[in-house]
């Protein structure tokens, strides 16, 4: 039955343990505002943001439609209200990740590894933060291009400058577009939980503009080493 | 379904034929203006001279309206990319050739620009499904590429997909926010994204130079 479907998809975020895996146990659980990220993204990455409802929403967070409206002012309040807290998750479990790399590229490494090891953790991130906002209107889809504008930089903070050559925005741009791409493919074809494995492929892709291919290529390689090495 | 009477009465299935263009001919404007969930058969059957009746005969409903318009871009898209080029010319200046006529492509019909680039990821996992089939197609066309980088086999078998798929979020970027004017002048930047990984930068720029619009070219 839907709702109970969706509840337990809601339910799943609680039950992952903190960290670089899905949302803080604790954030979820305790907090009904946390409850309702969780309720938002699982009833959006199944029905979609136009067929979500705020009654579906509220239902899959375990609270009321009012309890609802005292956290946010419509359902796309809500909707963006939880991308944004996707947004910051992702990016302090990548920033975690990546203190004490030993150089930029390494530091790239461990942010992508980190981001692919959250939305493995629950595929209904990828389709709540990759999928759907393109389907969700105007200041939705905005504001997800502004964030995928902000990942090219993100990934970009730190890199020396020098020797590397600095791509056009438009490389940049179609960098995080064709990593999505990829991203969004595995999904779809439901290996979300096997989305670490592109790591390697991510990273040369991303690097080679910067560093060369042949360059890239081995630092993708050495990535993969060392994961299979563990 | 109605069906002109008399002695110049036309077979059915050319009216039937002649509608169906007309609804393709007029569908991208109006889902390019009312984007796929603001659209309605009202609209599309208006702006097509056809009646509802006929329009149900012949789509099944909006959606099938939709990936019909869809399927029918990418495909004269596909013909005008992969006619464009002088057949046995070089891999990087049929490459250079094809993306040049898809961003006048592009220029030309700004509403079936948007069909393909925008509205297909609004109009549900079909469209979005047939979306990602484009990408691997134009993925294989693109391996063609390896044969220049001394890499070759080594580059990553997702490279073409990324590529290809990084293409269209750029386009679609700049499409949906209103920034894509003059998208011929855009060819050294997509040659940058699509040639530069198999050709590097120092040739891709002496490709961009010969082919970029005010490039003075035999005609």
């Amino acid at each position: 039955m839907q709702a109970g479907d969706t509840e337990r998809r809601a339910g799943r975020l609680t039950r992952l343990p903190p960290g670089r895996h899905g949302l803080p146990r604790d954030f979820v659980a305790r907090n009904q505002r946390g409850r309702l990220v969780a309720g938002t993204i699982a009833v959006v990455a199944e029905r979609g943001f136009r067929r979500a409802t705020v009654s579906q929403i509220s239902a899959a967070a375990g609270v009321s439609r009012r309890t609802f409206y005292t956290y946010f002012s419509s359902k796309e309040d809500c909707f963006l209200a939880t991308y944004a807290t996707i947004v910051r998750h992702m990016r302090e479990a990548a920033d975690k990740a990546a203190a004490g790399a030993e150089d930029w590229p390494a530091a790239v490494a461990a942010k992508l590894g980190a981001a692919l090891e959250v939305l493995a953790a629950n595929p209904d991130l990828a389709r709540f933060c990759l999928i759907a906002p393109q389907r969700a209107g105007s200041e939705i889809a905005d504001r997800h291009r502004e964030a995928m504008e902000a990942t090219a930089d993100y990934l970009c903070e730190g890199m020396p400058p020098a020797e590397e050559r600095a791509p056009s925005g438009a490389v940049a741009a179609s960098l995080v577009g064709g990593m999505v791409a990829l991203v969004v493919r595995q999904v779809e074809a439901g290996k979300g939980d096997s989305l670490p494995e592109l790591l390697p492929d991510l990273l040369e892709f991303f690097l080679a503009p910067f560093l060369g291919h042949e360059r890239a290529l081995g630092i993708a390689r050495g990535e993969d080493a060392s994961k299979a090495a563990d | 379904m109605p069906v002109p009477v008399g002695r110049d009465r036309l077979p059915r299935e050319v009216v039937a034929e002649h509608q169906r263009a007309r609804v393709l001919d007029a569908a991208p404007e109006v889902f390019a203006e009312h984007g796929f969930e603001g659209t309605t058969v009202d609209q599309i059957v208006s702006a097509a001279g056809i009646g509802v009746g006929s329009f149900y005969s012949l789509f099944d409903g909006k959606l099938g309206c939709f990936l019909a318009a869809y399927d029918r871009v990418v495909a004269a898209g596909r013909e005008r990319l992969l006619a464009a080029p002088t057949p046995g010319d070089p891999w990087p200046d049929r490459l250079a050739v094809s993306l040049r006529a898809l961003l006048e492509l592009v220029e030309e019909q700004p509403a079936a620009a948007r069909i393909a680039l925008v509205e297909v990821h609004t109009a549900g996992p079909e469209a979005l499904a047939r979306h990602e089939r484009n990408i691997e197609e134009g993925a294989r066309l693109l391996r063609g590429g390896r044969r220049y980088s001394a890499l070759a086999g080594e580059l990553p078998a997702t490279l073409e997909f990324a590529i290809v798929g990084g293409l269209t979020w750029y386009l679609q970027q700049r499409l949906a926010s209103g920034t894509l004017t003059d998208a011929p002048s855009l060819l050294p930047e997509v040659l940058e994204i699509v040639a530069e990984p198999y050709l590097g930068a120092a040739e891709t720029s002496r490709l961009a130079s010969r082919y970029a619009p005010a490039a003075n070219r035999e005609s």
